[in-house]
């Protein structure tokens, strides 16, 4: 942003986090008014969640004052996130004090991932990249913390930060625990992981090797970086939060398991799907981001439609950088691949939802969710993207003869003005289609539009296919697919029976037109008995490997909400997991994993 | 959410139609496929007629009558495809409203065919099991963006799965049982009607006849899993028949011709209230009609839906009525829409026998309790509750209920109209009451088909002014807009009762509790805590929240034991007697930890006890109105 505005410090805010564990924060706020009423807002859109999703009414105990006199407040009644303050004519300052509980998932008795977006209010227009925060925070007893905030001075367990835009404020979460290490990745980044466990969390020197690669890559990738060194790997490390994350600019929220950083073996699931991409974020959503995300404050509607480059690119470069930096090797990269094109093929909701339309799934009311196969489920532009993106990386690998790839389009698009402090720099797909023009002209235009705007039969496959590969599927594939997050199920029978399961019996997906659609399952339904024995997920396994010499009729009691059916499975085909095989073109998959 | 929710249905030649922006009428067709029931999916058909070629918008309903909010539940909606003349048409959502979809149409088309399916599965339950379902048939369909409600004629028919019969207040074209198998056809009606009248259908359902006479007909339609589910008996009938002819009594006038309680037994599908105008959508278990408990537990259901025939959706908060389902709602008068009908609901379930003698006491007894417990109405006014309702069900802190406050709309509010009411008794010397106020108010004089007529607060207080001269603009800024540190309890002592906590618990909280299978400690502990010892929550400054333990624990010991609710239920009561602390051992998300409670209180419930020498307004409110028997023309 320009820096013609004088910065002013407009805001006091002290968030009070001792009682964080029990997921309540305590805050003070102090701002300047010009007397009589004010109206205050919550910042409804939170950048990264893409829903105007900040928990507005999980603010609590809200009691202003002016010189000490209680101030009565009024809701907006249409716009449910602005607040009317009463003050005095000739009132200065507006005091207020108020609770801000947090959703489970973000703290627990040892640790917390501290986001400062349910803990302010602001005058309403309020430019958030030029108005500035005084914030401190007030941690449990003895906890230490890592944030990429400047200039914390501690006294006692406070923090006092130096005064920063709304902007940075709210890209600056604050990790703390009792349990804090700090790992150095070179001279631009850092592990700072928090553990709830007793014994300090261990980082596996491979893995920390595999970080190090990280950056080193990224940097070479984007020819760039967009943060003030060091870059902040927030690492919360318990089982008790797991799986979950948030990209910031200098900055990354991860949730890990307890022992996720402790072997290279454990880290491979995570890698991909969380480390590589909430960093790769730093340049693809941070710095340039959709147009639509980029707003003058937090109130006014984003436009998803961008999310198929915001999601859809970071994807495709995090499962690259996860084979570049040495997390998988290039076979868990080509299972993972694998994995993902199978899970979308099958998806009933293709054939008539288009994968742009996927990317209004976050803004959708949340209500019953509904089945996900049916409607193509919530983050097709995640995966379906990365595949388009593959396609088009070995486009121009293909019709240059290997001169050129997409690191090209990297490196110009997200590398733009070099190495600098946060900014943001959006995009429009026009703009997209400019610099890929730049690297290799095509017909661009119309290469998204095929595979974005209508609905397709299949996932974009030309990626696989000129990378050299086909999708197979069979019992044994060469490698594991590392990702847990697509096609890990419990139980995946999508792609033989064609199903999917709970541990417990529950259907949550039938494919459509496969043995179990045809066998009447339908999700919703629970298995309660296999062949007359009783429900059990090894049994059932073991049954549907049967090979084709056993009797194909497979004998199932379904529980349908308090009916019971018998319903007739006939399948023979055995263990199907998808996998990539080679064909005898040449191989353009390796070259996009060799490490740069 | 507690679904006490949904609008109205004014018939095309309404007296009281007022004037809309000319809109030339739109004509739409839409078939529904029902069979589907093992997918858990409506398939739709849907044709729009079109008056022009080129870029079509059209829009899904968002803001839905009787939510009061924008949950129209278009993330569940999919396989949409359009054809003009049999030729695929393409479509695109509006990137600035996820409710638009833009079709690019040929020109020269004079006709839209859209198909689309409607997925009610899903983590949480749907509408539709294996032997019965509930059609909002807001969730399939559309109409031209800018149309009014009543500006589009919908001519709606569904196809039934085999042997299953259908009940909803749409009128079909011929008389059921001469139509051919499985598939009825309706008559053209508003898209308000369409809307404002859900279907409901089943392999198990029958018609009990309710009222009869000068033209007008009530039924409820019950639809179960088993045909033993829905045999009500002789009493159970004598009650809802009580429940027409008192509300008949009150309010003096219906706005509705053909009323249908619409009500499905099932556990699958339990918890739906949805008020419409000519019918009510409910649902709650199968137990229903065989388990007392659970009949009382139910008890203000039915009173409460059909209360919103005349208040909700024939009288309406103006900033209710939105003629366009994209139009937002504003929720300011909720207090009234919802409050007040809770009030009527718990009252003429006493006056028609569905709930017993006492019920009253103990209901409002643990609406006070539960109110004034909450640490968040020393910041948050009774309004803010309704204002901010559509924010309630997007709350992520799920143990924060107390400091956020609820809905508390409806009970605080009930207790509010309570105390209204007594003031208007005691101030009249018992000639007049809220009764009459209800009368005026929402009967209006005459019978009227579906319509609205929508009102202001200044039209509420005017009402009670000719009842009864009050400050009634004082009475509801107090009580409304500014905090209150306490709920209304003006209504109880001067109802002839005091407020106390007792040792004995009280009946509403414990119907409550089986429901829920927990232990509701909330007056006690400042706990509610699962059977499993989960703590559901734990309210600020009371023992558990002292003691350090938070919310979302589990109890796995009570002094020394492992956790049962009746080693809890133990262990609170010989505190009582003993110098030592409760002993607790619980788990915090894999942390263990030891520590103990220092609370001798013992186990507290909140009742109502009368205080002698004073008129007993409370039962002078629950008696009837109507002779023991009475029947709005039965036989």
């Amino acid at each position: 942003m320009h820096a013609l505005f004088a910065l002013f410090t407009a805001l006091t805010l002290l968030v009070d986090a001792r009682e964080a564990p029990r997921n309540v924060l305590h805050d003070k706020l102090t701002l300047p008014i010009s007397g009589g009423p004010v109206t205050l807002v919550f910042p409804k859109w939170v950048p990264g969640e893409h829903a105007p999703a900040n928990p507005v009414v999980d603010l609590v105990m809200l009691e202003a004052t002016v010189n000490g006199t209680r101030v009565a407040w009024r809701r907006d009644p249409v716009d449910l996130f602005a607040f009317t303050f009463e003050a005095p004519a000739g009132a200065a300052t507006l005091d207020l004090r108020y609770d801000s509980l947090l959703a489970p998932g973000y703290t627990t008795s040892e640790l917390g991932l501290l986001n400062w977006n349910p803990t302010l209010l602001y005058p309403r227009g309020t430019n958030v990249s030029t108005t500035t925060v005084a914030a401190a925070m007030i941690l449990p007893a003895g906890w230490s913390f890592a944030t990429a905030l400047d200039g914390p001075k501690r006294s006692g367990d406070r923090i006092d930060f130096a005064p920063v835009t709304i902007e940075r404020l709210f890209d600056s979460p604050v990790l703390a625990g009792s349990n804090l290490t700090r790992v150095a990745l070179g001279q631009t980044a850092e592990l700072d992981v928090a553990s709830d466990s007793p014994v300090p969390p261990i980082v596996n020197p491979a893995v920390k090797e595999h970080f190090t690669a990280l950056v080193d890559q990224a940097e070479k990738l984007f020819a760039s970086h967009h943060w003030r060194a060091p870059y902040h790997f927030l690492i919360t490390a318990t089982d008790a939060i797991g799986y979950t994350g948030l990209e910031h600019h200098e900055s990354s929220w991860n949730g890990v398991d307890t022992d996720t950083l402790a072997t290279d073996a454990a880290c491979k699931k995570f890698a991909g799907d969380l480390l590589t991409h909430e960093f790769t974020h730093s340049w693809n959503g941070k710095f340039r981001r959709p147009a639509g995300l980029v707003r003058a404050d937090y109130q006014a509607d984003e436009t998803t439609d961008g999310l198929w480059v915001y999601e859809g690119l970071t994807e495709y470069y995090s499962d690259v950088l996860a084979a570049r930096a040495g997390f998988w090797t290039p076979g868990e990269y080509r299972a993972a691949i694998a994995a993902k094109y199978a899970f979308l093929d099958v998806e009933g909701g293709r054939r008539t939802r288009s994968l742009l339309d996927t990317t209004f799934e976050p803004r959708l009311p949340r209500g019953r969710a509904g089945f996900p196969g049916d409607r193509r489920s919530v983050e097709e532009y995640y995966d379906e993207s990365e595949l388009l993106w593959l396609d088009a990386d070995t486009l121009i690998r293909e019709h240059t003869q290997g001169k050129k790839s997409l690191d090209d389009f990297a490196a110009a698009f997200f590398g733009a003005g070099g190495d600098g402090p946060p900014r943001v720099v959006p995009y429009t797909r026009a703009d997209v289609v400019t610099a890929l023009n730049a690297v290799y002209p095509y017909d661009w235009e119309h290469f998204f539009a095929l595979r974005l705007d209508e609905p397709t039969p299949h996932p974009p496959f030309a990626g696989i296919e000129r990378g050299g590969y086909s999708v197979v599927f069979g019992a044994k594939p060469p490698d594991p697919n590392p990702s847990t997050r697509i096609g890990g199920d419990a139980a995946d029978y999508r792609y033989g029976p064609g199903l999917s399961l709970t541990p417990s019996g529950l259907i949550r997906d039938v494919v459509a037109g496969s043995p179990a659609d045809r066998a009447g399952l339908a999700p919703g339904m629970t298995i309660v008995g296999v062949d007359e024995r009783r429900w059990n997920a090894a049994a059932f396994a073991k049954t549907i490997a049967r090979e084709k010499s056993a009797k194909p009729a497979i004998v199932l009691l379904v529980a349908d909400r308090g009916t019971f059916e018998t319903k007739t499975l006939l399948y023979t085909g055995g263990v199907r997991i998808p996998y990539l095989q080679r064909t005898t073109a040449p191989d353009f998959l390796d070259p996009i994993l060799t490490p740069r | 959410m507690k679904i006490r929710v949904l609008s109205g249905a004014a018939l095309l030649a309404a007296a009281f139609c007022w004037p809309h922006a000319a809109q030339a009428a739109v004509s739409e067709t839409l078939s529904v496929d029902a069979t589907d029931v093992a997918g858990q999916v409506w398939h739709a058909r849907l044709r729009v007629p079109l008056r022009h070629g080129g870029d079509v918008v059209l829009v899904y309903p968002k803001w839905l009558p009787g939510n009061h909010g924008p949950t129209g539940p278009v993330a569940n909606l999919g396989s949409l495809h359009a054809t003009v003349a049999a030729r695929t048409v393409p479509w695109e959502r509006d990137p600035a409203d996820v409710y638009a979809f833009h079709f690019a149409v040929p020109d020269g088309a004079t006709e839209l065919d859209l198909s689309y399916d409607f997925f009610e599965g899903g983590a949480a339950p749907g509408n539709i099991t294996g032997t019965l379902a509930v059609l909002d048939w807001n969730e399939v369909v559309f109409y031209p963006r800018g149309a009014g409600m009543r500006e589009v004629t919908v001519t709606p028919d569904i196809t039934l799965p085999p042997g299953w019969t259908s009940a909803t207040a749409l009128p079909p074209v011929l008389p059921l049982g001469t139509l051919p198998s499985g598939h009825v056809q309706y008559d053209p009606v508003t898209l308000e009607t369409l809307v404002d009248s859900p279907l409901y259908c089943g392999a198990h359902g029958h018609a009990y006849p309710l009222a009869n006479g000068g033209g007008m007909t009530n039924e409820i339609d019950v639809y179960g899993e088993t045909d033993a589910d829905i045999e009500a008996t002789p009493e159970q009938v004598s009650h809802w028949r009580r429940l027409v002819a008192e509300a008949d009594a009150l309010y003096g006038y219906r706005h509705w011709q053909h009323y249908h309680f619409l009500l499905t037994l099932s556990d699958a599908e339990t918890g739906r209230g949805l008020e419409h105008h000519s019918s009510s959508a409910n649902g709650t278990h199968e137990r229903y009609l065989r388990d007392p408990e659970v009949y009382e537990a139910s008890s203000d259901l039915l009173p409460h839906e059909f209360t919103h025939s005349w208040n909700g959706k024939f009288r309406r908060p103006a900033g209710l009525d939105i003629h366009d389902y994209q139009q937002p709602m504003v929720d300011d008068l909720l207090w009234v829409y919802e409050g007040l009908t809770q009030y009527w609901g718990i009252v003429l379930a006493q006056r028609s026998g569905l709930s017993d003698p006492g019920e009253f006491e103990q209901t409002l007894a643990a609406y006070y309790a539960s109110l004034d417990a909450e640490p968040g109405r020393q910041a948050r006014p009774l309004l803010d509750t309704a204002v901010g309702q559509a924010l309630t069900r997007a709350a992520q802190s799920p143990s924060g209920r107390f400091v956020r406050r609820g809905e508390d709309y409806y009970n605080e509010a009930a207790l509010m109209w309570l105390d209204a009411d007594t003031l208007i008794r005691t101030h009249t010397h018992g000639k007049k009451s809220l009764d009459d106020f209800a009368r005026a108010f929402l009967g209006y004089g005459k019978n009227t088909p579906p319509m609205v007529v929508p009102y202001t607060r200044a039209d509420v207080i005017a009402a009670l002014d000719r009842v009864d001269r009050e400050d009634w603009a004082a009475f509801f800024r107090t009580r409304v807009d500014e905090i209150a540190l306490h709920p209304p309890l003006a209504g109880i002592t001067r109802g002839g009762w005091r407020f106390v906590f007792t040792a004995q618990p009280n009946r509403f909280q414990v119907i409550r509790e089986r429901s829920m299978n927990n232990v509701d400690m909330t007056y006690s502990l400042g706990a509610a805590i699962g059977a499993d010892g989960t703590v559901a929550y734990a309210i600020d400054g009371t023992p558990l929240a002292l003691a350090g333990i938070p919310a979302g624990v589990k109890l796995l010991a009570v002094d020394g034991q492992a956790f049962s609710i009746e080693r809890l239920r133990i262990a609170v009561d010989a505190a009582t007697h003993e110098r030592a602390p409760i002993g607790l051992i619980y788990d915090d998300l894999g942390t263990i930890v030891t520590t103990s409670v220092p609370y001798h209180g013992g186990q507290r419930y909140p009742q109502l006890v009368r205080v002698p020498g004073t008129p007993n307004l409370l039962a002078a409110i629950a008696a009837p109105k109507t002779p023991a028997g009475a029947t709005s023309g039965v036989r």
